[in-house]
Protein backbone atom coordinates (compact mmCIF):
# COMPACT_ATOMS: atom_id res chain seq x y z
CA UNK A 1 0.00 0.00 0.00
CA UNK A 2 1.60 3.41 -1.03
CA UNK A 3 0.08 5.67 2.26
CA UNK A 4 -0.86 3.10 5.09
CA UNK A 5 -1.68 4.15 8.68
CA UNK A 6 -1.81 1.76 11.31
CA UNK A 7 -3.17 2.83 14.71
CA UNK A 8 -1.46 6.15 14.77
CA UNK A 9 -2.37 8.66 17.51
CA UNK A 10 -0.89 12.07 18.81
CA UNK A 11 -1.84 14.24 21.68
CA UNK A 12 0.07 17.75 21.13
CA UNK A 13 2.07 19.15 23.56
CA UNK A 14 2.28 15.37 25.68
CA UNK A 15 2.38 15.60 29.28
CA UNK A 16 1.56 18.88 30.00
CA UNK A 17 -1.90 20.21 32.11
CA UNK A 18 -2.65 21.71 28.48
CA UNK A 19 -2.10 18.59 26.38
CA UNK A 20 -4.60 18.23 23.66
CA UNK A 21 -5.59 14.99 21.65
CA UNK A 22 -4.78 15.03 17.69
CA UNK A 23 -5.26 11.66 16.77
CA UNK A 24 -6.70 8.45 18.44
CA UNK A 25 -6.13 5.21 16.96
CA UNK A 26 -6.50 5.64 13.36
CA UNK A 27 -6.06 3.52 10.17
CA UNK A 28 -6.01 4.39 7.08
CA UNK A 29 -4.97 3.01 3.79
CA UNK A 30 -4.89 5.23 0.60
CA UNK A 31 -4.15 3.63 -3.09
CA UNK A 32 -2.01 4.89 -5.93
CA UNK A 33 -3.47 6.94 -7.92
CA UNK A 34 -6.33 7.51 -5.80
CA UNK A 35 -8.33 10.61 -4.71
CA UNK A 36 -9.35 11.22 -0.87
CA UNK A 37 -11.73 14.16 0.02
CA UNK A 38 -11.36 14.52 3.49
CA UNK A 39 -13.87 16.32 5.87
CA UNK A 40 -14.73 16.93 9.90
CA UNK A 41 -15.57 19.94 11.82
CA UNK A 42 -12.78 22.57 13.37
CA UNK A 43 -10.44 20.26 15.66
CA UNK A 44 -11.29 16.97 14.33
CA UNK A 45 -7.70 16.50 13.50
CA UNK A 46 -7.81 16.97 10.10
CA UNK A 47 -4.45 19.11 9.75
CA UNK A 48 -2.84 16.57 12.28
CA UNK A 49 -3.45 14.09 10.16
CA UNK A 50 -2.11 15.99 7.28
CA UNK A 51 0.82 16.76 9.37
CA UNK A 52 1.58 13.23 9.71
CA UNK A 53 1.72 12.05 6.29
CA UNK A 54 5.39 13.87 5.62
CA UNK A 55 6.73 13.78 8.78
CA UNK A 56 6.19 16.72 9.98
CA UNK A 57 4.29 15.44 12.85
CA UNK A 58 5.97 11.76 14.55
CA UNK A 59 2.92 9.48 16.01
CA UNK A 60 2.82 9.03 19.58
CA UNK A 61 1.88 5.77 19.20
CA UNK A 62 1.34 3.54 15.84
CA UNK A 63 3.20 3.55 12.21
CA UNK A 64 2.83 6.13 8.89
CA UNK A 65 4.37 3.53 5.74
CA UNK A 66 5.19 5.18 2.84
CA UNK A 67 5.65 2.85 -0.09
CA UNK A 68 6.32 0.48 2.59
CA UNK A 69 8.89 2.49 4.61
CA UNK A 70 8.35 3.55 8.08
CA UNK A 71 8.58 6.94 7.29
CA UNK A 72 10.72 8.07 10.88
CA UNK A 73 13.12 4.92 10.16
CA UNK A 74 15.89 7.34 9.37
CA UNK A 75 16.79 10.93 7.99
CA UNK A 76 17.37 9.45 5.09
CA UNK A 77 13.89 7.91 4.62
CA UNK A 78 11.88 11.69 6.37
CA UNK A 79 13.84 13.57 3.45
CA UNK A 80 12.61 11.13 0.84
CA UNK A 81 9.33 11.06 1.82
CA UNK A 82 8.99 15.16 2.47
CA UNK A 83 10.27 15.39 -1.67
CA UNK A 84 7.43 12.47 -2.21
CA UNK A 85 5.39 13.94 -0.30
CA UNK A 86 3.63 17.64 -1.38
CA UNK A 87 2.03 18.99 1.68
CA UNK A 88 0.34 22.25 0.53
CA UNK A 89 -1.01 24.10 3.80
CA UNK A 90 -4.04 26.41 4.01
CA UNK A 91 -3.52 29.66 2.59
CA UNK A 92 -0.17 28.48 0.81
CA UNK A 93 0.30 32.15 -0.63
CA UNK A 94 1.35 33.48 2.80
CA UNK A 95 4.61 31.47 2.89
CA UNK A 96 6.04 33.34 -0.60
CA UNK A 97 8.99 34.96 0.35
CA UNK A 98 11.14 35.51 -2.91
CA UNK A 99 11.31 38.57 -5.21
CA UNK A 100 10.51 36.23 -8.29
CA UNK A 101 7.88 33.59 -9.59
CA UNK A 102 10.55 31.48 -11.00
CA UNK A 103 12.82 31.69 -7.88
CA UNK A 104 9.77 30.96 -5.60
CA UNK A 105 9.36 27.60 -7.68
CA UNK A 106 12.66 26.96 -7.77
CA UNK A 107 13.18 26.58 -4.02
CA UNK A 108 11.60 22.82 -3.49
CA UNK A 109 13.56 21.10 -6.28
CA UNK A 110 16.77 23.01 -5.49
CA UNK A 111 16.37 21.97 -1.53
CA UNK A 112 16.00 18.37 -2.56
CA UNK A 113 19.01 18.57 -5.33
CA UNK A 114 17.23 18.90 -8.56
CA UNK A 115 20.39 19.55 -10.96
CA UNK A 116 19.75 23.15 -13.22
CA UNK A 117 18.13 21.59 -16.14
CA UNK A 118 15.92 19.54 -14.03
CA UNK A 119 15.00 22.47 -11.81
CA UNK A 120 13.97 24.49 -14.97
CA UNK A 121 12.26 21.38 -16.57
CA UNK A 122 10.19 20.78 -13.15
CA UNK A 123 9.28 24.78 -12.57
CA UNK A 124 8.28 25.17 -16.41
CA UNK A 125 5.79 21.58 -16.00
CA UNK A 126 4.31 23.34 -12.68
CA UNK A 127 3.60 26.29 -13.57
CA UNK A 128 1.75 24.70 -16.46
CA UNK A 129 0.09 22.75 -14.58
CA UNK A 130 -1.57 24.80 -12.23
CA UNK A 131 -2.29 27.49 -15.77
CA UNK A 132 0.53 30.14 -14.99
CA UNK A 133 2.04 30.74 -18.54
CA UNK A 134 5.97 30.45 -18.22
CA UNK A 135 7.10 33.47 -20.02
CA UNK A 136 4.74 35.61 -18.84
CA UNK A 137 4.83 35.11 -14.79
CA UNK A 138 8.29 33.67 -14.17
CA UNK A 139 10.04 37.35 -14.13
CA UNK A 140 7.10 38.89 -12.29
CA UNK A 141 7.41 39.82 -7.68
CA UNK A 142 4.39 37.64 -6.35
CA UNK A 143 3.59 40.55 -4.69
CA UNK A 144 2.38 41.74 -7.99
CA UNK A 145 -0.10 39.27 -8.57
CA UNK A 146 -3.83 38.85 -7.50
CA UNK A 147 -4.76 36.45 -4.41
CA UNK A 148 -5.86 33.46 -6.81
CA UNK A 149 -2.60 33.88 -9.15
CA UNK A 150 0.00 33.65 -5.85
CA UNK A 151 -2.15 30.84 -4.47
CA UNK A 152 -1.26 29.47 -7.93
CA UNK A 153 2.02 29.60 -7.56
CA UNK A 154 2.44 28.50 -3.97
CA UNK A 155 0.60 25.51 -5.35
CA UNK A 156 3.26 25.41 -8.14
CA UNK A 157 5.92 25.37 -5.43
CA UNK A 158 5.21 22.26 -3.87
CA UNK A 159 4.59 20.52 -7.30
CA UNK A 160 7.70 21.76 -8.98
CA UNK A 161 9.59 18.98 -6.20
CA UNK A 162 7.57 15.90 -8.91
CA UNK A 163 5.43 14.74 -5.43
CA UNK A 164 3.92 11.44 -6.17
CA UNK A 165 1.09 12.08 -3.77
CA UNK A 166 -0.13 15.72 -2.98
CA UNK A 167 -1.93 16.96 0.36
CA UNK A 168 -3.71 19.93 0.29
CA UNK A 169 -4.99 21.28 3.47
CA UNK A 170 -8.70 23.37 1.92
CA UNK A 171 -6.46 24.51 -0.74
CA UNK A 172 -9.81 26.58 -1.88
CA UNK A 173 -10.49 28.50 0.94
CA UNK A 174 -11.90 32.65 0.54
CA UNK A 175 -11.33 32.04 -3.04
CA UNK A 176 -14.23 32.85 -5.80
CA UNK A 177 -15.35 30.50 -8.66
CA UNK A 178 -13.54 30.53 -10.96
CA UNK A 179 -10.25 30.70 -8.57
CA UNK A 180 -11.37 26.91 -6.73
CA UNK A 181 -12.09 25.84 -10.56
CA UNK A 182 -8.48 26.79 -11.80
CA UNK A 183 -7.14 25.16 -8.35
CA UNK A 184 -9.33 21.77 -8.90
CA UNK A 185 -8.24 21.77 -12.56
CA UNK A 186 -5.09 21.86 -11.93
CA UNK A 187 -4.90 18.54 -9.58
CA UNK A 188 -7.43 17.19 -11.48
CA UNK A 189 -5.04 16.69 -14.51
CA UNK A 190 -2.32 15.44 -11.85
CA UNK A 191 -4.35 12.69 -10.76
CA UNK A 192 -5.60 11.83 -14.13
CA UNK A 193 -2.92 12.15 -16.03
CA UNK A 194 -0.11 11.77 -13.88
CA UNK A 195 -1.80 9.49 -11.31
CA UNK A 196 -0.97 11.40 -8.30
CA UNK A 197 -2.23 10.60 -5.34
CA UNK A 198 -4.45 13.44 -3.77
CA UNK A 199 -5.41 13.81 -0.31
CA UNK A 200 -8.27 17.00 -0.30
CA UNK A 201 -9.72 18.65 3.03
CA UNK A 202 -12.23 20.37 2.27
CA UNK A 203 -15.22 22.00 3.90
CA UNK A 204 -17.57 22.09 0.35
CA UNK A 205 -17.49 18.28 -0.94
CA UNK A 206 -19.45 19.48 -3.93
CA UNK A 207 -15.97 21.27 -5.43
CA UNK A 208 -14.67 17.46 -5.85
CA UNK A 209 -17.14 15.36 -5.89
CA UNK A 210 -17.19 13.50 -8.92
CA UNK A 211 -13.35 13.34 -8.68
CA UNK A 212 -13.02 12.27 -5.10
CA UNK A 213 -13.26 8.49 -5.12
CA UNK A 214 -13.21 7.92 -1.51
CA UNK A 215 -14.73 10.20 1.24
CA UNK A 216 -12.77 10.36 4.85
CA UNK A 217 -14.88 11.98 7.46
CA UNK A 218 -13.19 12.82 11.17
CA UNK A 219 -14.34 13.90 14.44
CA UNK A 220 -12.76 14.17 17.79
CA UNK A 221 -9.34 12.38 16.23
CA UNK A 222 -11.11 9.63 15.24
CA UNK A 223 -12.35 7.91 11.74
CA UNK A 224 -15.88 8.46 12.05
CA UNK A 225 -16.67 7.18 8.53
CA UNK A 226 -14.78 6.26 5.34
CA UNK A 227 -15.96 4.74 1.94
CA UNK A 228 -17.53 5.71 -1.58
CA UNK A 229 -17.96 9.60 -1.38
CA UNK A 230 -21.64 9.58 -2.71
CA UNK A 231 -22.61 7.05 0.07
CA UNK A 232 -20.84 8.63 2.94
CA UNK A 233 -22.54 11.73 2.04
CA UNK A 234 -25.73 10.40 2.16
CA UNK A 235 -25.02 9.48 6.24
CA UNK A 236 -27.31 11.25 8.84
CA UNK A 237 -24.37 11.72 11.13
CA UNK A 238 -22.45 13.65 9.09
CA UNK A 239 -25.18 16.57 9.46
CA UNK A 240 -25.28 15.72 12.92
CA UNK A 241 -21.28 17.05 13.49
CA UNK A 242 -22.41 19.89 11.93
CA UNK A 243 -20.68 19.66 8.50
CA UNK A 244 -21.71 21.45 5.41
CA UNK A 245 -23.91 18.59 3.61
CA UNK A 246 -25.01 19.91 0.29
CA UNK A 247 -28.44 21.04 0.25
CA UNK A 248 -29.61 18.30 -3.01
CA UNK A 249 -28.17 15.69 -0.16
CA UNK A 250 -30.88 17.43 2.61
CA UNK A 251 -33.47 17.24 -0.18
CA UNK A 252 -32.78 13.79 -0.88
CA UNK A 253 -32.62 12.57 2.34
CA UNK A 254 -36.21 14.42 3.21
CA UNK A 255 -37.37 12.28 -0.29
CA UNK A 256 -36.20 9.42 1.02
CA UNK A 257 -37.82 9.77 4.39
CA UNK A 258 -41.45 10.41 2.73
CA UNK A 259 -40.96 7.10 0.48
CA UNK A 260 -39.75 8.27 -2.52
CA UNK A 261 -37.84 6.00 -4.39
CA UNK A 262 -34.48 7.46 -5.79
CA UNK A 263 -31.73 6.24 -8.06
CA UNK A 264 -28.60 7.23 -6.54
CA UNK A 265 -27.10 9.85 -4.21
CA UNK A 266 -27.19 13.30 -5.45
CA UNK A 267 -24.98 15.83 -4.57
CA UNK A 268 -25.36 18.85 -6.78
CA UNK A 269 -28.08 21.05 -8.20
CA UNK A 270 -28.42 19.57 -10.96
CA UNK A 271 -28.42 15.39 -10.12
CA UNK A 272 -31.52 16.61 -7.33
CA UNK A 273 -33.27 18.74 -10.58
CA UNK A 274 -32.99 15.51 -12.49
CA UNK A 275 -34.10 13.20 -9.48
CA UNK A 276 -37.85 14.93 -8.81
CA UNK A 277 -38.03 15.55 -12.46
CA UNK A 278 -37.92 11.19 -12.26
CA UNK A 279 -40.17 11.42 -9.71
CA UNK A 280 -42.64 13.43 -11.19
CA UNK A 281 -43.05 11.73 -14.46
CA UNK B 1 7.66 23.84 18.59
CA UNK B 2 4.07 23.37 19.27
CA UNK B 3 2.49 25.56 22.07
CA UNK B 4 4.10 28.17 23.90
CA UNK B 5 3.53 29.56 28.08
CA UNK B 6 3.04 32.99 27.80
CA UNK B 7 5.17 34.41 30.70
CA UNK B 8 5.02 32.56 33.80
CA UNK B 9 2.42 33.39 34.95
CA UNK B 10 0.04 31.03 36.98
CA UNK B 11 -3.42 31.03 37.50
CA UNK B 12 -4.55 30.89 40.97
CA UNK B 13 -6.99 32.78 43.54
CA UNK B 14 -4.22 33.39 46.57
CA UNK B 15 -4.38 36.35 48.55
CA UNK B 16 -1.34 37.44 46.53
CA UNK B 17 -2.74 36.94 42.93
CA UNK B 18 -5.70 38.48 43.90
CA UNK B 19 -3.88 42.33 45.25
CA UNK B 20 -4.38 44.83 42.77
CA UNK B 21 -1.13 44.88 40.26
CA UNK B 22 -0.46 48.27 41.17
CA UNK B 23 0.43 47.25 44.80
CA UNK B 24 1.92 44.17 43.92
CA UNK B 25 4.20 46.97 41.93
CA UNK B 26 4.86 49.36 44.48
CA UNK B 27 5.79 46.42 47.22
CA UNK B 28 7.88 44.60 44.79
CA UNK B 29 9.80 48.17 44.25
CA UNK B 30 9.85 48.67 47.97
CA UNK B 31 11.45 44.79 48.07
CA UNK B 32 13.85 45.16 45.56
CA UNK B 33 15.39 48.28 47.15
CA UNK B 34 15.61 46.19 50.59
CA UNK B 35 17.31 43.79 49.16
CA UNK B 36 20.19 46.36 48.06
CA UNK B 37 20.70 47.13 51.74
CA UNK B 38 20.68 44.30 53.35
CA UNK B 39 24.23 43.29 55.36
CA UNK B 40 24.29 41.39 57.98
CA UNK B 41 23.49 38.26 58.30
CA UNK B 42 20.17 38.09 60.00
CA UNK B 43 18.82 40.52 57.47
CA UNK B 44 19.51 37.27 55.02
CA UNK B 45 17.98 34.81 57.50
CA UNK B 46 14.94 36.68 57.38
CA UNK B 47 14.40 38.17 53.84
CA UNK B 48 14.74 34.03 53.15
CA UNK B 49 12.02 33.25 55.37
CA UNK B 50 9.80 36.03 54.00
CA UNK B 51 10.22 34.92 50.43
CA UNK B 52 9.67 31.49 51.13
CA UNK B 53 6.46 32.73 53.14
CA UNK B 54 5.30 34.68 50.01
CA UNK B 55 5.49 31.70 47.63
CA UNK B 56 4.19 29.53 50.13
CA UNK B 57 0.90 31.70 50.62
CA UNK B 58 0.78 32.35 46.97
CA UNK B 59 0.71 28.64 46.02
CA UNK B 60 3.81 28.76 43.60
CA UNK B 61 6.43 26.76 45.58
CA UNK B 62 6.79 24.37 42.69
CA UNK B 63 7.96 27.28 40.26
CA UNK B 64 10.64 28.45 42.34
CA UNK B 65 13.59 27.07 41.17
CA UNK B 66 12.39 26.99 37.95
CA UNK B 67 12.29 30.63 37.48
CA UNK B 68 15.77 30.78 39.26
CA UNK B 69 16.89 28.55 36.57
CA UNK B 70 17.76 31.30 33.55
CA UNK B 71 19.63 33.23 36.52
CA UNK B 72 21.60 29.99 37.66
CA UNK B 73 25.04 30.46 35.38
CA UNK B 74 25.05 34.31 36.27
CA UNK B 75 24.95 33.81 40.27
CA UNK B 76 27.70 30.59 39.79
CA UNK B 77 29.58 33.19 37.73
CA UNK B 78 29.67 35.74 40.53
CA UNK B 79 30.37 33.62 42.89
CA UNK B 80 33.36 32.27 41.26
CA UNK B 81 34.43 35.65 39.81
CA UNK B 82 34.73 37.11 43.47
CA UNK B 83 36.33 34.04 45.55
CA UNK B 84 38.49 33.87 43.17
CA UNK B 85 39.62 38.09 42.77
CA UNK B 86 39.22 39.06 46.14
CA UNK B 87 41.88 39.84 48.17
CA UNK B 88 42.55 38.35 51.64
CA UNK B 89 42.83 35.56 53.97
CA UNK B 90 43.72 32.13 51.25
CA UNK B 91 41.21 29.12 52.45
CA UNK B 92 43.06 26.69 49.71
CA UNK B 93 44.23 27.20 46.32
CA UNK B 94 43.77 25.33 42.87
CA UNK B 95 47.51 25.99 41.50
CA UNK B 96 48.07 29.56 40.97
CA UNK B 97 44.60 30.18 41.69
CA UNK B 98 43.79 30.80 45.10
CA UNK B 99 40.02 31.24 46.76
CA UNK B 100 39.70 33.98 50.07
CA UNK B 101 37.87 33.61 52.65
CA UNK B 102 36.79 37.21 51.83
CA UNK B 103 36.50 36.75 48.57
CA UNK B 104 33.89 33.36 49.53
CA UNK B 105 31.77 35.53 51.67
CA UNK B 106 31.46 38.88 49.03
CA UNK B 107 30.45 36.27 46.15
CA UNK B 108 27.85 34.43 48.30
CA UNK B 109 26.47 37.90 49.13
CA UNK B 110 26.12 38.96 45.56
CA UNK B 111 24.83 35.99 45.02
CA UNK B 112 22.22 35.60 47.16
CA UNK B 113 20.59 39.05 46.76
CA UNK B 114 20.54 38.08 42.86
CA UNK B 115 18.81 35.23 44.09
CA UNK B 116 16.48 37.55 46.02
CA UNK B 117 16.03 39.79 42.85
CA UNK B 118 14.80 36.88 40.98
CA UNK B 119 12.97 35.91 43.35
CA UNK B 120 11.46 38.97 44.44
CA UNK B 121 10.18 39.76 40.61
CA UNK B 122 9.30 36.63 39.80
CA UNK B 123 6.80 36.22 42.38
CA UNK B 124 5.01 39.13 41.01
CA UNK B 125 5.06 37.62 37.05
CA UNK B 126 3.78 34.11 38.77
CA UNK B 127 0.58 35.88 40.28
CA UNK B 128 -0.45 38.35 37.32
CA UNK B 129 -1.36 37.85 34.52
CA UNK B 130 0.46 39.90 31.63
CA UNK B 131 -2.65 42.13 30.65
CA UNK B 132 -3.88 43.30 34.70
CA UNK B 133 -0.09 43.80 34.35
CA UNK B 134 0.16 46.32 31.80
CA UNK B 135 -2.80 47.50 33.05
CA UNK B 136 -1.44 48.46 36.73
CA UNK B 137 1.37 49.66 35.07
CA UNK B 138 -0.65 52.43 32.58
CA UNK B 139 -2.30 53.61 36.01
CA UNK B 140 0.87 53.98 38.02
CA UNK B 141 2.20 55.70 35.26
CA UNK B 142 -1.02 57.78 34.37
CA UNK B 143 0.78 60.97 36.19
CA UNK B 144 3.37 60.94 33.43
CA UNK B 145 0.63 62.13 31.33
CA UNK B 146 0.67 65.64 32.61
CA UNK B 147 4.00 66.39 31.01
CA UNK B 148 3.05 64.77 27.70
CA UNK B 149 3.96 60.89 27.76
CA UNK B 150 1.55 58.70 26.28
CA UNK B 151 0.56 56.66 28.92
CA UNK B 152 -2.53 55.30 27.93
CA UNK B 153 -0.94 54.71 24.28
CA UNK B 154 2.24 52.87 25.42
CA UNK B 155 -0.08 50.44 27.83
CA UNK B 156 -2.40 49.89 24.45
CA UNK B 157 0.74 48.86 22.41
CA UNK B 158 2.47 46.34 25.30
CA UNK B 159 -1.17 44.76 25.29
CA UNK B 160 -1.44 44.22 21.57
CA UNK B 161 2.35 43.28 21.82
CA UNK B 162 1.48 40.52 24.38
CA UNK B 163 -1.58 39.75 22.74
CA UNK B 164 0.65 39.16 19.51
CA UNK B 165 3.11 36.80 20.49
CA UNK B 166 0.99 33.30 20.55
CA UNK B 167 -0.33 34.47 17.28
CA UNK B 168 2.89 34.75 15.60
CA UNK B 169 4.46 31.77 17.40
CA UNK B 170 1.58 30.24 15.50
CA UNK B 171 2.37 31.36 12.19
CA UNK B 172 6.12 30.97 12.69
CA UNK B 173 5.49 27.81 13.25
CA UNK B 174 3.04 26.92 10.36
CA UNK B 175 6.00 28.80 7.98
CA UNK B 176 8.63 26.76 9.15
CA UNK B 177 6.18 23.55 8.77
CA UNK B 178 5.64 24.69 5.06
CA UNK B 179 9.08 25.54 4.22
CA UNK B 180 10.57 22.22 6.11
CA UNK B 181 7.90 20.26 3.37
CA UNK B 182 9.49 22.33 0.29
CA UNK B 183 12.93 20.65 1.77
CA UNK B 184 14.44 23.20 3.82
CA UNK B 185 16.66 21.97 6.68
CA UNK B 186 16.52 24.46 9.19
CA UNK B 187 19.22 22.37 11.62
CA UNK B 188 21.82 22.19 8.94
CA UNK B 189 25.47 23.49 9.73
CA UNK B 190 26.22 24.83 6.44
CA UNK B 191 25.97 28.66 7.09
CA UNK B 192 25.38 29.46 3.78
CA UNK B 193 22.24 27.59 3.48
CA UNK B 194 20.90 28.48 6.87
CA UNK B 195 21.24 32.10 5.95
CA UNK B 196 18.65 30.85 2.86
CA UNK B 197 16.49 28.87 5.19
CA UNK B 198 16.42 31.72 7.45
CA UNK B 199 15.15 34.25 4.83
CA UNK B 200 12.36 32.02 3.97
CA UNK B 201 11.02 32.04 7.00
CA UNK B 202 11.19 35.51 7.95
CA UNK B 203 10.16 37.03 4.96
CA UNK B 204 6.83 35.44 5.12
CA UNK B 205 6.98 36.12 9.13
CA UNK B 206 7.38 40.49 8.53
CA UNK B 207 5.11 40.22 5.84
CA UNK B 208 2.26 38.53 8.13
CA UNK B 209 3.23 41.21 10.95
CA UNK B 210 2.83 43.66 8.56
CA UNK B 211 -0.56 42.88 7.17
CA UNK B 212 -2.00 41.65 10.60
CA UNK B 213 -0.93 45.24 11.86
CA UNK B 214 -2.46 46.71 9.12
CA UNK B 215 -5.21 44.77 9.51
CA UNK B 216 -5.78 45.81 13.19
CA UNK B 217 -5.59 49.17 13.05
CA UNK B 218 -8.51 49.37 10.47
CA UNK B 219 -10.52 47.10 12.42
CA UNK B 220 -9.59 49.82 15.81
CA UNK B 221 -10.30 52.68 13.99
CA UNK B 222 -13.71 51.12 12.84
CA UNK B 223 -14.97 50.58 16.14
CA UNK B 224 -13.81 54.74 17.39
CA UNK B 225 -10.67 53.97 18.54
CA UNK B 226 -7.97 57.20 18.10
CA UNK B 227 -4.92 58.32 19.89
CA UNK B 228 -5.15 60.34 22.41
CA UNK B 229 -8.77 60.13 23.86
CA UNK B 230 -9.86 59.56 27.17
CA UNK B 231 -10.44 55.57 27.53
CA UNK B 232 -12.52 53.52 29.84
CA UNK B 233 -12.01 49.59 30.98
CA UNK B 234 -14.36 46.91 30.78
CA UNK B 235 -12.30 45.64 33.91
CA UNK B 236 -11.46 48.47 36.20
CA UNK B 237 -8.30 47.93 38.57
CA UNK B 238 -10.25 48.43 41.80
CA UNK B 239 -7.96 48.81 45.66
CA UNK B 240 -9.33 47.09 48.04
CA UNK B 241 -8.90 47.23 51.74
CA UNK B 242 -6.76 43.86 51.44
CA UNK B 243 -4.61 45.99 49.06
CA UNK B 244 -4.19 49.30 51.52
CA UNK B 245 -3.56 46.65 54.88
CA UNK B 246 -0.88 44.89 52.67
CA UNK B 247 0.63 48.22 51.69
CA UNK B 248 0.58 49.36 55.18
CA UNK B 249 2.51 46.58 56.29
CA UNK B 250 4.84 46.47 54.01
CA UNK B 251 5.62 50.14 54.34
CA UNK B 252 6.02 49.77 58.26
CA UNK B 253 8.60 46.78 57.49
CA UNK B 254 10.56 49.03 55.18
CA UNK B 255 10.36 51.77 57.54
CA UNK B 256 11.27 49.64 60.93
CA UNK B 257 14.06 47.98 58.86
CA UNK B 258 15.63 52.09 57.62
CA UNK B 259 15.34 52.92 61.50
CA UNK B 260 17.32 49.47 62.91
CA UNK B 261 20.07 50.02 60.19
CA UNK B 262 19.89 53.72 61.32
CA UNK B 263 19.85 53.14 65.12
CA UNK B 264 22.11 49.69 65.60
Amino acid sequence: MPIELTNVSYTYLKGTPVARLGLRDVDLHIGDGEWIAVMGPTGSGKSTLLQHLNGLLKPDAGTVLIDNFNIHASAKILRETRQKVGLVFQYPEHQLFSSTVWKEICYGPENFGFSGSDVETAVKKAMETVGLEFTRYKDCSPTELSGGEKRRVALAGVLAANPRFIVLDEPTAGMDYSGIQRIVEAVRRLNRDRGVTVVWVTHDITEVVDLADRLLVLNSGRVEAVGATREILADPRLAALGLDVPIAVTVADGLRKKGKPLAGYPVTIDEIKQEIVNLLR
Amino acid sequence: MEGIVLGQYIPGNSFIHRLDPRSKLVISIILLWMVFLLTRPAEFVGFSVFIVFSYFMAGVTGSFLRVLKPGFYLILFTLTVNMVFTPGHSIFSLGPVAVTREGFILGAVIGLKLVFLISVSSLITLTTSPVRMTDGLERLLRPLRRIGVPVSELGMMMNIALRFIPTFWEETDKIKKAQVSRGADFNTWNLSRRVKYATALLVPLFVSAFRKSDELAVSMEARGYSVGMERTSLYELEMHKRDYVTLVVVSVLAAVFLWYRTAV
